[in-house]
């Protein structure tokens, strides 16, 4: 089924099956004995569903095992998107000790919250040049969000507990996912068309995994390969104190 | 107090024995010691009129929610005590700093 098959910055890039998406919905036979209006309703509602279609990405490491928390994000391949009107809204909260999540994905001017659900202080920082700030957080006591308004990598840490860390991609699209424990992650509603698909893993010096991907109205597989070790995050996701 | 080389040496102890202390290392547990170090140093040098100026949070913020005890609080006092004779520092001089310490228990201890 594989169609083609790249090298990109020492990682592999296989394009694969057209996946079957869910069935776009018709109408019965029996919708031609409904009235216009009726007719009319149920079009607004099907239109949407019957043009958009679901990027699914499997990304796994240099041995095959599958890469938890990998950052999938596409962008249409030949204009730019719109910024969007209403700033969205995301949450990392500490919980024992430990960012959660580890790694967020968000849209360029995003408002983080950062909530604490610990019962102690944290005092989080950011020396990563897309937003350097530093937030002091009191138990029961709500810090004003941090508004992430370039894109590109960066690591969180608290200053009081050094083994924290966590990390914000700002990029300049919605349409984005994260992997699961089986590396897969699924980006939806997407119109037909070309995208750039970008492949982002937290680990030091790694290079993002760059590839196109063609989006029909049917929805598209793809299979990445990204020069990285599963083995190095599980470490920092294990309990504090363990 | 012999000046803020001993504090800085007293400080450095104190937090090193009281993070490997059965008794106390829970609230040592993934701390930045180095920046804890520091910020303990400046606040003793400041309070013993050394001309420092302390950076850091309210020891009432610095303790919230870690719920220390009383005895806890008195473990650390035991290992201050101890860290100060180890490095010379005279009995008069051991209890003015105690007596200067002593009013933060009602910020640190748990009620």
């Amino acid at each position: 089924m594989a169609t083609k098959s790249t090298a990109i910055a020492g990682a592999r890039v296989v394009a694969t099956a057209v996946v079957d998406p869910a069935t776009p919905t018709r109408l019965p036979a029996g919708a031609a004995t409904a009235t216009a209006a009726a007719a009319a309703v149920l079009a607004c509602l099907v239109a949407p569903v019957a043009n958009a279609a679901d990027l699914k990405v499997i990304v796994h490491d240099t041995a095959g095992q599958p890469l938890t928390d990998a950052v999938i994000y596409v962008e249409p391949a030949d204009h730019p998107l719109k910024p969007p009107t209403q700033p969205p809204h995301a949450i990392i909260d500490q919980v024992n000790k430990r960012f959660v999540p580890l790694v967020s994905i968000v849209q360029t001017g995003t408002e983080v919250s950062f909530p604490n659900s610990d019962n102690i202080r944290h005092s989080i920082y950011s020396f990563s040049a897309p937003k350097v700030f530093t937030t002091k957080l009191y138990s029961g006591r709500q810090a004003p969000p941090v508004v992430f308004d370039k894109p590109g990598v960066v690591v969180l840490g608290c200053n009081i507990h050094d083994t924290m860390v966590a990390w914000v991609v700002v990029v300049d699209t919605p349409y984005f996912a994260k992997s699961d424990a089986a590396g897969a992650g699924t980006i939806r509603d997407l119109e037909p068309g070309e995208y750039r698909l970008t492949v982002w893993y937290p680990q030091p010096q790694f290079n993002p995994v760059i590839s196109r991907v063609k989006i029909t109205a049917t929805g598209a597989e793809s299979n990445v390969t990204v020069d990285a070790s599963a083995s190095t995050l599980p470490a920092l996701r294990k309990p504090a104190g363990s | 107090m012999g000046g803020s080389t001993n504090i800085i040496a007293v400080v450095n102890d104190v937090i090193d024995d009281a993070a490997h202390d059965p008794r106390l290392k829970r609230s040592f547990e993934d701390v930045d010691l180095p920046r804890l170090k520091k910020l303990l140093a400046e606040q003793i040098c400041e309070l013993a009129g050394g001309g420092c100026k302390y950076t850091g949070d309210s020891m009432r913020d610095v303790h919230a929610g870690l719920g220390i005890t009383q005895a806890e609080f008195y473990d650390l006092v035991q290992v201050l005590r101890d860290s100060m004779r180890h490095h010379g520092i005279a009995l008069r001089e051991r209890n003015e700093l105690l007596k200067i310490l002593a009013p933060m228990k009602r910020d640190v201890v748990e009620k």
